[in-house]
């Protein structure tokens, strides 16, 4: 049984559609990313999981209880939905210790002290905070409060557990320390989590499952890596890194496993590339290639048969440490590459640019 | 983890109806109960103002409580008061605001025992400063001008408290406390870092007071403001101590003439005229919700901070000799006036014959003294928490949240504070009377503790939202989350963060229970005397020595309400 | 404990009125019905005087009768009967105000018949009594000197003294413009010496105040050397200060307080009781020796030598509450 399922989940201000009928099932023990730009309705999505507002449409429902349905006007506050949440702000409560913070949730429960005691103390442990459970909220860094907002988040043993941003108030190290560790007690626990992040490395790293919303609606829900390599629109695909898109005819298509292999002419160029549906020959495309994907070749170097090849010139290069971002026009359009920092690159060099079918996509236009 | 239990079970345990009326139905019972409160001896002088007779008699409907406003004195009267109240309001809020950076922003020394100096002046009842000034600043034999006439060899006149200058004066000296109470924790409670990124912009030390910390305080500084003059606009006792002797008239002075100087008391438009000063009064709310609408002023966050401290260096003896100055002009002077007087036999003459503790042993022996003081101390209390518990609601729905009525909810607040005392009074009074019989209010300690609450709510509200206002939403949606309800996310986290707020509103509301007249000696009965009456019984009885004695009793006690109240404050910002 | 109160007024009341009407003079049957009432609820616009309150403990003690004090200012006592009595609710028994706000009450018919009050009989011309309300004790109103700045041969002897120029910006009055004892005072010089006096006192610009207790002590520290008017009951206030009460040859103004019964009242027999009480030579005497002139026959004879010569003096004359707004107007114009 799903852990946590919205069912045509929507939110309006106005004639905005901040969220547009979202649908989704979050298993149990599962990672659960809602990735997009800001102002996509990530976090009105998590807020209305929350309950901190209230869904104008659809149903959500938790642990197999339904905590709020527009229709029948069911709106369960968010104290009785027990979940644990992590805010961007981490929302310490600065007039509490280490301790009451974590304590709360069980406090606010009425449950016997010893209990609590002994509960915040392992969720403390777990987030290894246990030696500051008195020091005042106040006086912790922000890594701190973050493992702090995190074991209050836990000690009740939520049922979900609901985190907006969490990571992008610390530094680039600290948040991937953070994030590893996180996953790994996600993991040990095996606790249902919803994840707010605009960030697609972290949600990558993180995540079970991604969902990539855009202007209110879910765009596609699948594995990091599904998303990355298999996006069902240009939106999806442009939202990770900078991927070449080359507009293209489709000549021939056969299938092959799940998946369709479309031979394809465009852009100066002919060879492979897959597909998620079948195409008609004369149809139109986009392909998308990944800029790592781009084989970089010597000059004249002779591509496979089903490659996709150009021959083109360096017209820009960024050295990034472990890896080297080039510019390279060919056929008169500009293709990014991302290669080994090792291969060296002199602006104005002419390459050859390979792409194996398997790493072209074709989306349709 | 948590057991999951079938659907059904758990659709039982709560019950739809609650969750669907519970809400509608609080708020529909807060407005029915603020509505009792303010909008019925509101509405009962509205009845008044259009009725040729109070409520009770045979009369007509008319206008002509309105149509007898516009009269060339009236409209004196109105200029004089707005004037007075915004030149107090404006010297005043500009004084507290300096006052409440010292202390709270500043390494001034000794700011903890200034801070509770500071506000004193707010709490002697107003009868006793104004014998004091007048006592000390009279033209004739007024102790400044013998000074100034011995120091300089001239027989001019320094200072004339019989004048505009005296009644403002007279006025600052409650409005800057006031003003400095309100003001002084949203400036300890302000996140450095959002004055900080501003002198990182480049913006000087001033520039940043003036744009950001200023800026920021907006809410709570445009409240105090406004409370203030709204305040000053029915004050009463200034202007009829220092104003009628020399001919300045002010609204509330026309008022009570209305009620006290005719054969027939003309309530119709004693009445007329505090609904006109109330519909001035409501421009200027509408104003002020404008100046502050869709700005966001959250300085408390969830992030960690310490309120920064200036270091001032050697200025920061002339910071400490403002605060002493300030203190010794507004509380020194006219109450040691006042202590070194109650030794004596009379005010104000020191010879050794007359030296008695007399004064004292009157008030300990007086019965009727401890009888009213007990009633006072006990509506003092209950009236004081109920109404900040009443305020800490209305200004949370207010200003927190989106729910249907708050607007309604937020005006029956303000209602009251908009009314000159003296004429609400006459509301209450009106409303009281004609209540059914079973209804055991008028007559009673209910009436009192009733329409005490109703005038406390406005302060209450402002200074709960103000305090609400700096809290971000975070802080308290994460309680929400984490399985408090809603009133247990209000104690728990709003209340227990705003409680620097919570505690001063109390202070104030408990000492303008002490200290209220109009409505209490209209509300009184034998069994229920208050403090301000039995010593307006001493005043007239021509013992204006015995009231002074009890003055200094309470200020004894503001003394140790503030002392305990700023320890407990220093422990938590300790913490911090 | 208030409702029990409103409701046995309203069950037994008007068969007590009733009977105790029927009885006549038989007066020893009404302080019997008045010892059965066993209390009396008085609203009085005396505040805080503690002669008032000597009388009434004199009274509880000698009757076994609980006196409840409602003191509030006159304007607030008049409005406080008004609107009990038009919701009904009749709390209070008998009524003692200054003789204007009392015309002013029965004129709106505030009080019922007093009935029959044995020691009305002793009543002193100029005051009087009739079947609503007897006089009480009266102010009276005089001038205040400051000994050490006024030395005796200054002293004012006429009121008409006060037009001397000496005097010019150095009088402190309670202002004539309001009522009180100015408004009474500035009645009673303009039916004796008509508006020509008032426009030269007018121009020896009298600084006005509204606050009696502090006018008197800025006289005594010598704020001002002459304060008027005086009440003379005051004077008991200002003990060893250097201050003197003046009675000019033409009389003292004075404004007499009546006692009347409330419509309605709870306890009317109690009231009666009272009012014939307050009447007794002992009870005035009380007041006789606080500086108040007492209403009956041989009291000023016994009051205490210092104020006896201060009360024993001529009744110039008091105010008349038809000509209230009229007179205030008229002070208005003439003081600016």
């Amino acid at each position: 049984m799903p852990s946590v399922t919205l069912h045509g989940v929507g939110r309006h201000f106005g004639a905005l559609k901040a969220v547009d009928s979202v649908d989704l099932a979050v298993e149990h023990g599962e990672f659960l990313t809602l990735l997009g730009p800001s102002g996509c309705g990530k976090t009105t999505t998590l807020r209305m999981v929350a309950g901190l507002e209230r869904n104008d449409t659809g149903t959500i429902v938790i642990g197999g209880r339904t905590v709020s349905d527009a229709a029948a006007d069911l709106f369960v506050p968010p104290d009785r939905r027990k979940l644990g949440m992590v805010f961007q702000s981490y929302a310490i409560w600065p007039h509490m210790t280490v301790f009451d913070n974590v304590a709360y949730p069980l406090a606010v429960r009425r449950h016997p002290k010893a209990e609590i005691r002994t509960r915040v103390m392992a969720a403390l442990r777990l987030v290894e905070m246990e030696a500051y459970a008195e020091r005042p909220a106040p006086a912790l860094s922000g890594g701190q409060q973050q493992r702090v907002a995190i074991a209050r988040a836990l000690v009740f043993e939520p049922e979900v557990l609901l985190l907006d941003e969490p990571l992008s108030n610390l530094d680039a190290r600290l948040r991937a320390q953070m994030g590893e560790e996180f996953r790994a007690l996600q993991r040990r626990l095996n606790i249902t989590t919803l994840y707010v992040t605009h960030d697609q490395e972290e949600a990558m790293a993180l995540s079970d499952r991604v969902v990539v919303m855009d202007k209110g609606r879910a765009l596609q829900i699948g594995a990091p890596e599904a998303v990355y390599r298999r996006p069902a629109s240009r939106t999806v695909a442009a939202f990770f890194g900078t991927p070449n898109f080359i507009e293209a005819e489709v000549t021939a298509c056969r299938a092959e496993g799940d998946d369709y292999v479309l031979a394809i002419e465009g852009a100066g160029a002919q060879g492979d590339c897959r597909a998620g549906q079948a195409h008609r020959p004369g149809e139109r495309v986009v392909v998308m290639i990944r800029a790592e994907d781009v084989a970089l070749g010597r000059p004249n170097e002779p591509a496979r048969a089903g490659q996709l090849a150009w021959t083109g010139r360096v017209v820009d290069g960024v050295f990034r440490g472990s890896r080297r971002s080039l510019a390279v026009e060919a056929q008169g359009r500009r293709l990014n590459v991302e290669c080994p920092a090792t291969r060296a690159a002199t602006i104005g060099d002419t390459v050859t640019l390979t792409v194996d079918a398997d790493n072209a996509w074709a989306l349709r236009e | 983890m948590t057991v999951a239990v079938p659907l059904a079970d758990r659709e039982a345990a709560y019950p739809r109806g609650l969750e669907r009326y519970g809400r509608p139905a609080g708020i529909a019972l807060l407005i029915l109960g603020l509505g009792f409160l303010t909008l019925y001896p509101m509405a009962m002088l509205l009845y008044g103002s259009l009725h040729s007779t109070p409520p009770g008699m045979a009369g007509t409907f008319n206008l002509d409580g309105y149509a007898n406003l516009a009269t060339a004195e009236n409209l004196q009267a109105l200029v004089n008061t707005v004037a007075l109240s915004l030149v107090k309001s404006v010297l005043s809020l500009a004084l507290a605001i300096l006052l409440a950076w010292i202390v709270a922003r500043t390494d001034t020394p000794a700011r903890g025992v200034l801070e509770a100096l500071i506000t004193l002046p707010f709490f002697i009842p107003p009868i006793l400063t104004a014998t004091a000034w007048a006592m000390l600043g009279n033209a004739q034999v007024g102790t400044i001008n013998l000074v100034w006439r011995w120091l300089t060899g001239s027989d001019g006149t320094l200072v004339d408290v019989f004048s505009y200058g005296g009644i403002v004066w007279h006025m600052m000296q409650y409005s800057t406390p006031f003003m400095f109470l309100f003001i002084v924790d949203a400036f300890r409670a302000m996140d450095p870092s959002l004055e900080e990124s501003s002198r990182m912009s480049g913006a000087s030390r001033w520039q940043t007071f003036w744009r950001i910390t200023f800026g920021l305080m907006l809410p709570v500084t445009t409240s105090a403001f406004l409370l203030s003059f709204i305040r000053g606009m029915e004050s009463f006792e200034s202007a009829v101590f220092f104003g009628t002797p020399v001919g300045i008239k002010v609204l509330t002075t026309q008022i009570f003439d209305l009620i006290t100087q005719r054969a027939q008391p003309d309530y119709q438009s004693a009445t007329a005229m505090g609904f006109a000063s109330l519909a001035l009064m409501f421009v200027l709310l509408l104003v002020q919700s404008r100046l502050l609408r869709g700005r966001s002023y959250t300085t408390v966050t969830g992030k960690a901070y310490a309120p920064s401290v200036t270091r001032l260096g050697a200025m920061r003896w002339v910071t400490f000799a403002i605060c002493v100055a300030f203190f010794a002009l507004t509380v020194a002077l006219p109450v040691g006036q006042l202590l070194l007087s109650s030794f004596f036999q009379f005010f104000g003459f020191y010879q050794l014959d007359m030296l008695t503790l007399e004064h004292y042993r009157n008030v300990w022996e007086n019965r009727q003294f401890w009888g009213a003081f007990g009633n006072t101390l006990l509506l003092g209390f209950v009236g004081a928490t109920a109404t900040m518990v009443l305020g800490g609601i209305v200004a949370y729905i207010t200003t927190r949240t989106t729910w249907r009525g708050r607007r309604l909810i937020d005006i029956l607040a303000w209602l009251p504070w908009m009314m000159p005392g003296m004429v609400l009074g006459i509301g209450f009074l009106w409303g009281f009377a004609i209540l059914p019989h079973a209804v055991p209010i008028y007559g009673t300690l209910w009436a009192l503790l009733l329409a005490y609450i109703a005038l406390g709510t406005p302060v209450a509200v402002r200074v709960t939202s103000g305090a609400y206002a700096q809290i971000a939403k975070d802080i308290e949606e994460c309680s929400r989350v984490h399985g408090a309800g809603w009133w247990q996310t209000l104690g728990r986290i709003l209340v227990a963060l705003a409680w620097p707020a919570f505690a001063v509103g109390w202070v104030l509301i408990f000492f303008g229970i002490m200290r209220e007249l109009s409505a209490s000696i209209l509300l009184y009965v034998p069994d229920t005397e208050v403090l301000s009456v039995v010593m307006l019984k001493m005043w007239n009885g021509g013992k204006p020595e015995d009231v002074s004695v009890i003055g200094l009793v309470m200020l004894a006690m503001v003394l140790v309400f503030r002392w305990v109240q700023l320890r407990f404050i220093k422990r938590r910002i300790s913490t911090l | 404990m208030q409702r029990r109160k409103v409701l046995g007024l309203l069950a037994a009341s008007p068969a007590i009125v009733r009977s105790a009407a029927a009885q006549g003079d038989d007066w020893s049957k009404v302080v019997e019905a008045a010892r059965k009432e066993g209390k009396l609820v008085i609203y009085t616009a005396s505040i805080g005087s503690p002669f008032h309150r000597t009388v009434i403990t004199a009274f509880e003690k000698k009757y076994d009768i609980k006196v409840d004090l409602l003191e509030a200012r006159a304007s607030e006592v008049r409005e406080r009967v008004r609107v009990e009595q038009a919701a009904g609710r009749f709390l209070g028994d008998l009524h003692h105000n200054g003789a204007t706000t009392t015309g002013l009450m029965q004129r709106d018919g505030n009080f019922q018949p007093r009935g029959f009050v044995p020691n009305v009989k002793n009543i002193e011309p100029p005051y009087e009594a009739d079947d609503i309300r007897i006089p009480a004790e009266v102010i009276s109103y005089c001038l205040l000197v400051n000994k050490n700045i006024v030395k005796p041969a200054d002293e004012p002897k006429s009121w008409k003294d006060l037009l001397d120029p000496r005097w010019t910006g150095k009088i402190l009055s309670d202002d004539f413009r309001a009522l009180g004892g100015g408004a009474v005072f500035f009645v009673v010089m303009q039916n004796a010496f008509g508006r020509e006096f008032h426009e030269k006192l007018a121009a020896q610009k009298p600084v006005f105040s509204r606050d009696i207790a502090n006018s008197e002590r800025r006289t005594a520290r010598g704020e001002f050397p002459l304060y008027l008017p005086f009440s003379l009951q005051n004077l008991n206030n200002l003990k060893g200060l250097p201050v003197k009460a003046i009675v000019p040859a033409e009389g003292r103004p004075y404004i007499r307080f009546d006692l009347s019964t409330l419509k309605n009242a709870p306890h009317p027999n109690a009231a009666r009781l009272f009012m014939n009480h307050y009447l007794e030579v002992d009870s005035q005497l009380v007041f006789g020796n606080a500086g108040y002139n007492p209403v009956v026959k041989g009291v000023v004879e016994k009051t205490l030598p210092e104020i006896r010569p201060l009360l024993a003096t001529k009744a110039m004359g008091t105010t008349d509450y038809t000509k209230q707004d009229e007179m205030l107007a008229l002070a208005k114009e003439i003081y600016k």
